[in-house]
């Protein structure tokens, strides 16, 4: 008897040709998260990817292996081998440990060499059961204890009684890459999550902007990072030292467009960070009307400045919806630590909401003297992080 | 983490180094005099009998004897115990009616506590203070009543260093209720301000050692005879049933050689703490524009509070990090919490000239030398801040 843990993945199978490139990132996905948790093996089978616990933590490995996008469900189980008394026994053993008054078994049977069929290895296995444990009855609809048995060939049978669901999604990976610009705030850990569900592997990109935000607002970024880390395998994560060209633009532009045009350089540079990082997006946590950079109007103005799409999975959320999810993924608390993230020394007192996409461009002209050099020499200086 | 060898270190009454000699006097109580005191062989014995002896030395140096003093692990500790102590053992039917008296200007371990009181239907009374910091005596005087059974007051403040007059204050609530507790925050006061508990009608005062270049962890509190005070933590009833928990022998070591120490160096402060001022405001004073300095003329030389009109304190502290000058901003504690500035809201100060104040604090071994070094970097950083937030302003 083996310990494992059984992997349903659903959407991926519908993917014609591409199946196996799916499963394959998805199991390359499974054995990364489990690399840093447990020594387990994966193993890909027939519709499903099993791992071999071996010594391995079962919750640990749970843990890791629920946060992975691209599997609906999985069941904690054991193999064993498809010989009817090792069968008979595991039954018996699960129904032994188990504290229940009802119950049922269910029967899956692929290899149909195997000599009974499942409805009569279900009603053979449930007389098992009784057999075995006192007080109690056979209940199809709502058991108390379900049991499952998949026999999937001469030495594969798995017995399991729960199962646990996935986040669903694609494997990361499968889409490609997105620039995530991630602050320190609340929303863009969420859009960076919500677009790595569809498949898309985060490289984040901060802007830093000593002394006007701290390192600790720093390190709570890369703290963030680390927990999206741990749904996407794997993030890149560029810390770029901003603060030479926020000065610069608030030196060289009019106050109430600051932070228009200081939005406009964080897409300019993570578009370039994309491309140096062969994705073929950005991604930001607006959402519609939240602050003023957040209208149509704003939106059309950062828009400008860059040719990828720009993916903005929170645009029609409300705070509270955004906040329900960033406590559902754990990065709520780190989110909401006082530190500033946001430099309030560059918020205008009233900036524009509606503003005019020539007037910008025409505010932007003396800094766009500049603007290669600083765009290049905050791209060079950029830490760069692998977590 | 990496020490920077030529950082200046200005924050003063938020810790101190541990004074390598203080080190010195520890060490043989982690690695051979590690016993239990209250252990019923002869080395828990001679441990104990050490701990009886730091106990007289730290009585003597605070003028009470030693059954008034009792050890723990700091401030916030010390302050606890106190309030919660006093309130707790109330008779429910005084508690009903009783007054507690404390001030704005509190550090957050007395602060909360009066506030948690209140939150539970408690009379709490908020003292004033005056734009330096010290407790308005008339309001004192018509708050005091025959009910009130506590009175806490900070006696040097940790963000201005203004020293309150607790003669005064104690005679006037003694005169009102002789029964009433007076307790004295007096952690940023410990050796660097003088203290007269008699004199003071003091009936408790909170110490601790890290702020006098001792170990962090460790403290006292004193509470005269007779003074009724519920302990905190029950158990094994070390330190004669107040504070229950095994002594931290190596800390209390420690704290009390930091206390020799510490009261020698003081002799000298003034070509310490007090020159660095003058040297700092020397150099400010010509050459920084729109500034106030926010003291009490009599309070603490080792505390510096400056408003600079025009910045952010804390991009200024930031801007001066990188520089290895480190100092903290006016509101002290927060980082912790949204609640913050309530010190110099009190006095009175507006918006700007909170968000504009800087807190530098000092040991008797700073060094008027790098003064010089810590002006200009102010002067330099403040002008690029101003410059930035000036543009901010339409201002250009």
């Amino acid at each position: 008897m083996n310990r494992i843990i059984l992997v349903r993945y659903g959407e991926i199978s519908l993917k014609g040709l591409n199946r196996n490139y799916f499963i394959d990132c998805l199991v390359r996905n499974i054995r990364t998260a489990l690399k840093s948790v447990c020594q387990a093996k994966t193993e890909k089978i027939q519709g499903r990817i099993i791992i071999h616990l071996n010594e391995a933590d079962l919750d640990q490995a749970l843990a890791a292996v629920t946060k992975i996008f691209g599997i609906v469900s999985v069941s904690p189980g054991v193999v064993i081998s498809s010989d009817m008394a090792d069968i008979e026994n595991q039954v018996r053993i699960e129904a032994q440990n188990a504290d229940f008054k009802t119950f049922r078994v269910s029967v899956k049977r692929s290899d149909k060499s195997f000599p009974m069929t499942s409805m009569d290895l279900a009603r053979h296995l449930g007389a098992v059961v009784l057999r075995n444990c006192d007080g109690i009855s056979v209940d199809l609809h709502n058991p108390d204890l379900h049991l499952w048995v998949e026999v999937r060939g001469k030495k594969q049978t798995y017995v399991y009684h729960q199962i646990i669901a996935g986040r669903g999604g694609m494997p990361v990976g499968t889409a490609g890459r997105t620039a995530l610009l991630l602050s320190g705030g609340i929303d863009s850990p969420v859009a960076g999550y919500m677009m790595a569900k569809r498949g898309l592997e985060l490289i984040g990109v901060h802007f830093h902007s000593f002394p006007f935000t701290s390192d600790r607002a720093k390190e709570k970024v890369v703290d963030l990072a680390k927990i999206l880390a741990q749904y996407t395998g794997k993030l890149k994560l560029y810390i770029v030292p901003f603060t030479e060209i926020q000065t610069k633009i608030v030196e060289l532009c009019p106050e109430r467009q600051t932070i228009l045009i200081i939005r406009r350089y964080m897409m300019r540079i993570t578009e370039r960070i994309a491309k140096i990082e062969n994705a073929k997006s950005l991604t930001t946590g607006e959402s519609l009307g939240q602050v003023a950079s957040q209208t149509q109007e704003s939106l059309t103005v950062t828009n400008d400045v860059v040719e990828m799409p720009v993916f903005r999975p929170l645009i029609g959320m409300d705070k509270v919806e955004i906040v329900d999810i960033a406590q559902h993924i754990g990065t709520f608390e780190t989110s909401t630590l006082p530190y500033e993230d946001c430099c309030t020394v560059f918020v205008p007192k009233h900036p524009e909401t509606k503003p005019k996409l020539d007037r910008i461009r025409e505010s932007e002209k003396e800094i766009e003297l500049l603007a290669e050099d600083l765009i290049a020499t905050a791209i060079e200086e950029a830490e760069i992080l692998e977590l | 983490m990496t020490k920077h060898p030529q950082e200046i270190y200005l924050d003063h009454a938020a810790t101190m180094p541990l004074h390598p000699q203080v080190m010195e006097a520890m060490l043989p109580y982690f690695e051979d005099h590690y016993y239990n005191p209250s252990a019923l062989y002869w080395p828990g014995g001679a441990v104990e009998k050490v701990l009886k002896q730091c106990k007289e030395s730290f009585a003597l140096k605070i003028g009470v004897t030693p059954e008034e003093v009792f050890f723990n692990s700091g401030g916030t500790e010390g302050n606890n115990t106190l309030i919660r102590g006093v309130v707790e053992d109330l008779r429910p039917a005084l508690k009903k009616d009783a007054r507690l008296i404390t001030t704005m200007i509190e550090h957050p371990s007395v602060m909360e506590v009066f506030r948690f009181y209140e939150a539970k239907g408690m009379d709490v009374v908020y003292l004033p203070v005056d734009d330096c910091g010290r407790v308005k005596l008339d309001v004192l005087k018509k708050e005091m009543t025959e009910k009130t059974v506590l009175v806490s007051i900070v006696g040097v403040s940790n963000e201005i260093g203004t020293a309150q007059d607790l003669k005064a204050i104690g005679a006037i609530i003694k005169r009102i209720n002789p029964n009433c507790i007076f307790h004295s925050d007096f952690v940023q006061g410990f050796l660097k301000m003088p203290l007269d508990i008699a004199a003071s009608h003091l009936d408790a005062v909170t110490f601790c050692a890290h702020k006098v270049m001792g170990p962090k962890g460790i403290g006292a509190l004193y509470l005269k005879k007779g003074s009724k005070c519920a302990p905190l933590l029950l158990g094994g009833g070390q330190e004669n049933n107040f504070r229950s928990g095994t002594e931290n022998v190596p800390s209390i070591v420690g704290m009390v050689e930091a206390i020799k120490i510490f009261s020698e160096l003081h002799k000298h402060q003034d070509r310490g703490a007090s020159a660095c001022r003058r040297a700092l405001l020397q150099v400010l004073e010509k050459e920084l524009q729109d500034f106030k300095v926010i003291e009490d003329p009599q309070g603490s030389p080792y505390v510096l509070c400056l408003s600079i009109s025009g910045i952010k304190a804390e991009v200024l502290l930031h801007a001066l990090e990188k520089e290895n000058i480190y100092l903290s901003t006016g509101s002290a504690c927060s980082k912790h919490s949204k609640e913050d500035q309530r010190t110099l809201r009190a006095l009175g100060l507006s918006d700007a000239e909170r968000e504009g104040a800087i807190r530098l604090s000092f040991s008797p071994l700073s060094e008027p030398d790098q003064m010089e070094k810590v002006a200009e970097a102010i002067l330099r950083q403040t002008a690029y801040i101003r410059k930035i937030i000036a543009f901010r302003k339409g201002n250009k």
